[in-house]
């Protein structure tokens, strides 16, 4: 079996990137410890099949930041385990420029407003957040 | 968890209903300094945040997002200078939730709150207690505010 396909254990981290945008207000360590449930609400555009988040087995935090855009973004650590307890689906879904995706499938742009206490508690799930990381890659 | 259709004035959505250790409304809001405080927090939310989204939406990535509506930001800046002049606790945070509307959220130790001023004009205030959504309650917004 591929790692990319390979069983996600509950004991395995998972990170979310979550922009550090200051307008957006996503995390800010100063008034709390906790991303905004915001960082964790599937984009009505791009998170047609699930919310992303990577195995931290298969990347490093700065490769999860990785983007064209010269934006910086906050790593949120959280684990498999907790994630699955709040009752999300979490599936690997390769991507052939960042290893280690994976959708949490039960949380889509089509049921985002269907979703808020899954979102809330993700949010205060987190274990830590790291960062900001700044990697511009041109490709 | 309870829905409900509530006919009610914007303040009464902002009264604290989340108690901080049993703390009363007039004991939360006793002293001169803490109103002061207060009424700066919110200055701060509407001038820093609020206002200039509205004259600058291009503070956001607007391939990933969609900025707040101008209708939106008005009626949250309103909300949010009666909330400041009627002396209660300004939100933790105030953000966009990237479809053209804006949120206000608040943390206590009996738990989370979010008002939500959604794109297409509805005012809804989402409760959690003890990681569970209890509430959520729809507020109709008058199309005064709408575009």
């Amino acid at each position: 079996m591929t790692e990319a396909y390979d069983p996600i254990s509950d004991d395995e981290l998972l990170y979310r990137r979550i922009s550090t945008n200051k307008q957006l207000n996503y995390y800010n360590p100063d008034i709390d410890p906790n991303p905004s449930p915001k960082a964790f609400r599937p984009n009505h555009k791009f998170d047609l099949t699930g919310l992303s988040l990577y195995r931290a087995k298969y990347i490093r935090p700065q490769q999860v930041a990785e983007n064209d855009r010269e934006a910086k973004y906050f790593i949120a650590v959280l684990r498999a385990g907790d994630v699955r307890a709040l009752g999300a689906i979490i599936e690997p879904c390769p991507d052939e420029n960042k290893p280690g995706h994976v959708e949490i499938t039960n949380l889509r742009s089509d049921n985002r407003r269907d979703t808020d206490e899954l979102q809330f508690n993700l949010a205060e799930s987190c274990l830590e957040v790291l960062g900001p990381f700044s990697m511009t890659v041109h490709r | 968890m309870t829905t409900v259709e509530a006919n009610i004035t914007i303040t009464e959505i902002m009264s604290p209903p989340l108690q901080t250790k049993g703390a009363s409304h007039d004991e939360l809001s006793s002293t001169h300094a803490d109103g002061h405080n207060r009424s700066q927090k919110w200055d701060f939310w509407i001038d820093n945040y609020l206002v200039e989204w509205g004259r600058n939406p291009s503070l956001f990535d607007t391939t990933e997002i969609k900025p707040p509506s101008k209708s939106i930001i008005h009626l949250a800046c309103r909300l949010a200078r009666e909330s400041r002049d009627a002396g209660l606790a300004p939100p933790l945070r105030i953000v966009p939730d990237g479809e053209g509307g804006i949120s206000f959220e608040r943390k206590s130790e009996s738990g989370f709150q979010s008002l939500n001023f959604l794109a297409e004009g509805i005012v809804e205030l989402l409760t959690f207690q003890n990681s569970k959504l209890v509430a959520r309650e729809n507020f109709s917004v008058p199309p005064l505010f709408m575009d």
